[in-house]
Order: C-alpha cells, then structure tokens, then sequence
C-alpha cells in the first residue's frame, strides 16, 4: 500500500495495525456453530422463497382483477391492501401508501403492485439505481417520512446539504435486522405519499440480499444508470 | 467434508482473527464484535457459492457483520459463556496506545471508520476498498488522508505526551 501513501501515512499506518495487533481476541468459534448458525439461514431463506412462488403469483393475479384488499384484513372505506410473502401493500383514501417489506423480496410483484397504488417505481434485487444529477432526497421532499431510531435496525440518513451530483447519498439505508430474516417478522414499514414525488421522477427501491439492505431513493425515469452490485454504495 | 466445506473452513480459520480485530476496532467492543462476526461467517456459510466468489470475502464479512449489529447469536453465545473480553478492559491491562488508537478510530465519521477498517486493519488497496463501498477511487483517498490526518492529530500529542514523562 506504500505506493498510496505518504511516510508519514505508513508509519500511522503500521502503528495502527501493531496497537490493534496487541489486542487479545477470543478464541475462534467451533465451525459446526457456525455452519449450524448457517444451515437456519438456509432453511428460512428456502421456506421463504417456497412461499413467495405461491403468495406472489396470488399477489399479481389479484391485482389484474383489481380485487385489491383480498389477502390483507378487511380494509376501511377507499383503502385496498395486497398481502405477499414478501410485502404488505396498503392505500389510504388520503392517498398515501403504506409498504412492509420482509426479508423476502420480489421486485417484479412489488413494482407492479406499487404501479397499481399508483407509486412510480423502479424495484430491483441486487441493483443499485441511481440519476446524475441525482434527483431529490424523497425525504425532503416528504416522499418518505424521516426514519426514526429504534426500528428495522440502524437506520441512516444520508447528510443533508450535498451537492446534487451527490444526492444519491440521501437515499434511505435500512439494514435488516436477523431478527428479520424470518418472513414476515417484524418487517421493515414506511408510508409513501407519490403526491409528493416530482413529475419525471420514480421511486427506486433495491434489495441487497448480501449486505442484508433496502435502500430507497428517487431517480428519473429517463434519466438513471444502474449496476449489479451485491452490497449499496454509503454515504462519502 | 465436500470441497466447498473444506474451503469454508479453511477460510474461517484464516480469517476469524483479521476480521474480528476490524469489526472490533470499528465497534469497539470485541464483544459485540465477536457476535456480528459469528453472524456474518454463518451468512457466509449459508451463501458460500456467492461470497467464495467475492473479490475480497473478508471485506464482505466485516461489512456484513458492521450491517448484521447486535443478534440472536449474541443472545445464544451468551449462554454459552464465551470468553469475550471487550477491548477496553484489554487496553487497562495492556499498552495505553491502544485506547488513545481505537478512541480515536472510534471518533471518526462512520465513512473515514470504514475506509481505515478496510484499507487499514484488512489490508485492502484503494481500488478494492472503493469497489467494496460503492464510492470512487479518489473518493477513498480523500477519507483515508482526512482520516490520517485525524488520527494524527489526535495521536501524535498522546505519543508525545507519553515520551516525555
């Protein structure tokens, strides 16, 4: 790495790895309670995706009957509400949307079923989307509420006041806690109000099955790039 | 053992260590650490066929289990009474450099924490380290010299203080 640095750098450098080299660490775990810790993960993650094929598909053929409301609870007067494995959709007569996610995740359900509450949205697994310049933060604009501490895990909110070229940092980051790992357990939840969205804009929502995240975000419609990657980009 | 377990296995044991001390030094609590790396290592083992692909699987690891934070593992090791000391009781009975060095590492914005954790305390080059955070090459450099510059400040007059007693 020297070729990076200056010497005054490497000497740090080397003086941060030695002081942390010092520090005693407990002994490594059995790997059988690792693997074992594993195999559950395993198990959850094919027993969601078991259900997902049979909830997703009733999912999208509600919706084309536009029988909206049949998988959730009775909803009230104007509300409809679309229940998968993998997403609680629900409209209110205000015209905002209620969205739970769970650890689950099918993008071509959701984005179809957020196109029938009438949200524009981009909804991808693995991918990150994003405009140059980048569109608006949806929090500031009241797209999304400001994520409160104490649900969902650690949630991050990008600081507010960089340039447009580097909105892509205000998205919403929402790690997923283990607890979530289980369908349905807890999901992540957010209220969206599409009034709220720009014209020419669409909301994107992306999963990163191994970073174990949901970012949201607004981007133009004609005007965004996207890439596989399996963790999102923080902020700077 | 198939071959894919066998290479799980050679890889935890390899990198228990290195990516425990990370997670620590960006946590500071090896205790805490020790559950999100446990965590992490079993995820790894549960999508091995994607992160033995990784291009750095240790990096995936201290970035899965800074993501991961507190969990069911932690609760179940408890009661397993695993010895897990935290890093501050370590310090107290070792070099005084290492509280002022993971104070200060602990003191530095979240971005400047991740980019020494990988590019210092894992050993990544700048162009890996970008890739793993999604951010430019130039981007990294930028954390790394404010955050040496941090550190410096914060402990060259500790280093000095310490000589001149």
């Amino acid at each position: 790495m020297s070729h990076d640095e200056d010497p005054d750098d490497s000497t740090l450098t080397r003086e941060l790895r030695d002081s942390l080299a010092e520090v005693p660490v407990p002994e490594r775990p059995p790997l059988a309670a690792i693997t074992d810790r594993g195999r559950v993960h395993r198990r959850r993650r094919r027993a969601g995706f078991a259900g997902l094929g049979v909830s997703g598909a009733a999912a999208v053929i509600a919706l084309a009957l536009g029988l909206t409301g049949v998988f959730g609870t009775a909803p009230a007067a104007g509300t409809g509400t679309v229940q998968t494995a993998a997403f609680t959709l629900t409209s209110y007569t205000n015209g905002t949307v209620s969205l739970k996610l769970s650890q689950l995740f099918d993008p071509a359900a959701l984005q179809r079923a957020l196109a029938q509450a009438g949200i524009r949205a981009l909804v991808k697994n693995d991918m990150y989307c994003s405009s140059s310049p980048a569109a608006p933060s949806p929090i500031r604009l009241g797209v999304l509420p400001s994520p409160s501490p104490g649900h969902a895990g650690k949630r991050r909110r990008a600081t507010p006041g960089l340039g447009n070229g580097q909105g892509i940092w205000e998205s919403v980051n929402l790690p997923v806690k283990p607890s979530q790992l289980a369908p349905m357990v807890d999901p992540i939840s957010m209220v969206i109000n599409p009034a709220a969205m720009p014209s020419a804009t669409e909301l994107f929502i992306g999963y990163f099955d191994l970073g174990h995240t949901i970012v949201v975000n607004l981007i133009y419609t004609s005007s965004h790039t996207c890439r596989n990657t399996q963790q999102p980009p923080g902020p700077p | 053992m198939s071959q894919d377990n066998a290479e799980f296995a050679e890889f935890f044991a390899a990198s228990w260590v290195p990516c425990l001390r990370a997670v620590a030094a960006s946590t500071g609590s090896m205790t805490l650490a020790e559950d999100q790396v446990a965590e992490a290592f079993a995820r790894a083992w549960a999508s091995w066929h994607k992160v033995s692909h990784h291009p750095a699987p240790r990096a995936w690891v201290v970035r899965t289990a800074l993501n991961a934070g507190a969990s069911a593992w932690h609760r179940r090791s408890r009661e397993t009474a695993l010895a897990s000391p935290d890093i501050a009781a370590a310090d107290s009975q070792g070099s005084g450099l290492d509280a002022a060095v993971l104070t200060a590492v602990r003191r530095l914005p979240a971005r400047q924490r991740e980019v020494i954790v990988l590019r210092v305390f894992l050993d990544l080059d700048i162009d890996t380290t970008a890739r793993q955070l999604g951010i430019a090459p130039g981007t990294v450099r930028a954390h790394l010299s404010r955050a040496m510059t941090a550190l410096r400040g914060e402990l060259v007059p500790a280093t000095t203080t310490e000589t001149g007693r």
